[in-house]
């Protein structure tokens, strides 16, 4: 195995190692040498451009690199792994039914909505403060606000849940 | 001059005022929080002290452990830098009281400049024009609804004890006024431990440009000239240049002299910054007067030759200040653009955690002020400002160029920052122009993500994240060369 599936840009684009030093991008050749200082910093000359790249995060299959100024994220995946999640998205049924997730470290300042009410996409649900501002937490799409996970006047971390919509 | 000065802050401005003390030969002591235990002002100061836990009220901001240890250490100074203490009228009090020089002006003066609303009536009668609107605190939401319907929507609740976007609501209509006004009330007594708040007419469309000014106490007042910090976000500034494109020569002299006017009417001396919005016909208004050192300070440094930072200590041990006006001329085109540890695409929330991998950018005319380096850690509890890149050029154009150059060359790994985002305001045709306004982030850069297209670096991202992705699973295949120097080769065989 040595064909990779890259999500980047909005972008497909299949990337298959030959050998030593060659690697194919959708096809097409280049000459490629990769070098490591560290866990977060590589150097990658490519035919004969250079890049530095400092990787900025690793979560899985999303990889997120800064180089030259420019900040990318990239989803990585094998044929299998895309493969199984074709039958995945098949078998269910593509409703929005999600947790919202706490985007930072903050406190639960107010909630402005109650369970079992009809959250309409962007309305705000709750009111988290970080940093000693306010910010509004809306929901990413429309339907029945399910669960809210937190109270008032409690801190939550960054990822942790807040309410479900379904 | 001062023997040794205490600065009472952490990050980048501690370890700019450590730099000057050095450069003064002033013994300097930075103190430090259980997070910042190793932070890098914690080591470049001559002497550190510990002041307590991570929560800013523990140390940072613990007003009477600091001039408790202050006396102890025999500092005879301390400076408070920006935030935190800074513009706290009663901390600089118990300073004065306590016999230790306080690096910036009196408390009067600070709390003259402190409440807004005392502010806007001072430069009232002092000739300085101020956006239209109250002068007192708003008592109630009908006392707002009135207020607000004399002056006319749209209208901006402010803060009357500070800044910084804290307590800021704008309000279009009626509709919004009660959950706007609510919501002001909270954040300004959660920021500042004062709610009262009062009622602007909202500017549209202005630019924000504000005054250096520095006075001595004998009552020599200097202008540093102008920085325009109209590139905000969630109303705070991004990115600042000095001088300002926008303003010809006549409108210079006249917005420098009312900052000199604002200035005086407070008895203000040391380094001092006073506000103003600027609207489309350069009609300029006071907005409010920052009685400190700003973040923003190395753009006036570079156009004007003057370190600011030294003439502050200078200044508070009683000399006169070491230039005359006619000595100043601006030197160059400058900007600054703030690094931040946060999330561009996501609404700029701040982002915590390490700094895996630091490597700054160089070359004539770029400084780098910072307060982290390799191995840092990024807490909730701070600020989220990670490093500061200034740069100047002759002209405004090859001071952008510069700056787009130092940002791609600044490397950091393990968190995510507003270096990509920065590039693209660069880029952005209202910015290059001069033309922008404070609204420049809403109008241009919300909503859809703009992204980088450029094939080269795409290929090189996606052969690159390929790479780490197979490493795991297919170490067989991984081939390490090792080499003499510090790189290991990587090769797929």
């Amino acid at each position: 195995m040595n064909e990779v599936y890259v999500s980047i840009n909005g972008k497909e684009k299949v990337v298959q190692f030959i050998n030593g030093n060659k690697v194919l991008v959708e096809g097409k050749e280049f000459q490629f040498d990769l070098s490591k200082d560290n866990e977060y910093h590589y150097f990658l000359r490519l035919d004969k451009k250079t890049f530095d790249i400092t990787k900025v995060a690793k979560d899985k299959n999303k990889i997120a690199i800064l180089t030259k100024g420019n900040y990318f994220e990239c989803i990585v995946r094998s044929k299998l792994e895309i493969n199984a999640e074709t039958i995945l998205a098949h078998s269910e049924k593509s409703r929005h039914k999600e947790d919202v997730v706490s985007p930072m470290p903050g406190m639960v300042l107010k909630i402005q909505k109650k369970e079992n009410e009809e959250i309409v996409i962007g309305e705000s649900v709750l009111i988290l403060e970080a940093m000693k501002m306010e910010n509004e937490v809306t929901s990413p799409f429309s339907g029945l606000l399910k669960k809210i996970y937190v109270q008032e006047n409690t801190p939550v971390e960054k990822g942790s849940k807040l309410f479900r919509i379904e | 001059m001062f023997k040794k000065i205490l600065i009472a802050n952490r990050g980048e401005i501690a370890v700019r005022i450590i730099r000057a003390c050095k450069e003064l030969e002033i013994v300097s002591a930075s103190v430090y929080s259980e997070s910042d235990k190793y932070a890098l002002h914690a080591r470049l100061a001559d002497e550190s002290y510990f002041i307590g836990e991570s929560l800013p009220s523990e140390s940072y901001l613990n007003q009477d452990k600091i001039i408790q240890l202050a006396k102890a250490i025999n500092a005879d100074a301390i400076h408070p830098g920006y935030g935190f203490l800074s513009e706290n009228a009663s901390f600089i009090k118990k300073v004065e009281e306590s016999g230790i020089v306080f690096i910036g002006p009196s408390s009067k003066s600070v709390e003259m400049m402190g409440s807004k609303t005392a502010a806007r009536k001072l430069m009232k009668r002092n000739g300085v024009p101020i956006v239209p609107g109250t002068t007192e605190k708003i008592l109630s939401l009908d006392a707002a609804k009135i207020s607000a319907n004399e002056i006319g929507y749209p209208i901006l609740f402010k803060a009357s004890a500070g800044g910084g976007g804290k307590g800021m609501k704008r309000v279009f209509a009626e509709t919004e006024i009660a959950s706007a006004f609510d919501s002001a009330q909270r954040e300004a007594l959660k920021a500042f431990g004062d709610d009262a708040v009062y009622i602007e007419k909202l500017v549209e469309h202005p630019k924000h440009i504000e005054v250096q000014i520095i006075a001595d106490k004998f009552g020599n007042y200097c202008h540093l000239f102008e920085r325009e910090c109209s590139v905000q976000r969630r109303h705070q500034k991004v990115i600042e240049e000095a001088p300002s494109s926008f303003l010809d020569e006549e409108t210079r002299k006249k917005l420098t002299s009312a900052a000199i006017n604002a200035a005086k009417s407070c008895g203000y001396f040391n380094a001092g910054t006073i506000e103003f919005l600027v609207d489309k016909y350069k009609n300029f208004f006071f907005l409010e007067m920052n009685t400190r050192l700003q973040v923003e300070h190395p753009v006036t440094e570079f156009i004007s030759g003057i370190d600011l930072v030294k003439e502050q200590m200078k200044i508070a041990a009683g000399e006169p200040l070491s230039f005359k006006q006619d000595d100043l001329h601006i030197l160059g085109h400058a900007i600054e653009c703030r690094i931040y540890a946060e999330d561009p695409e996501n609404n700029f929330l701040p982002i915590t955690g390490t700094v895996e991998y630091h490597r700054l950018p160089s070359g004539p005319n770029i400084r780098v002020d910072r307060g982290i380096e390799t191995g840092s850690e990024i807490s909730r509890f701070y600020d989220p400002l990670l490093s500061k890149i200034s740069v100047m050029e002759k002209q405004r154009y090859a001071a952008i160029k510069r700056m787009d150059i130092a940002l791609s060359d600044y490397l950091i790994a393990g968190i995510k920052t507003n270096i990509t985002f920065l590039k693209r305001i660069l880029k952005n045709d209202k910015f290059i122009s001069g033309e922008y306004t404070i609204d420049l982030i809403e109008e241009d850069f919300s909503g859809v993500r703009e992204i980088c297209q450029n094939e080269d670096l795409e290929n090189a991202a996606a052969i690159f994240s390929a790479y780490l992705k197979l490493l795991p699973q297919n170490n067989k295949h991984v081939k390490v060369v090792s080499t003499s120097n510090k790189w290991t080769e990587l090769r797929y065989e």
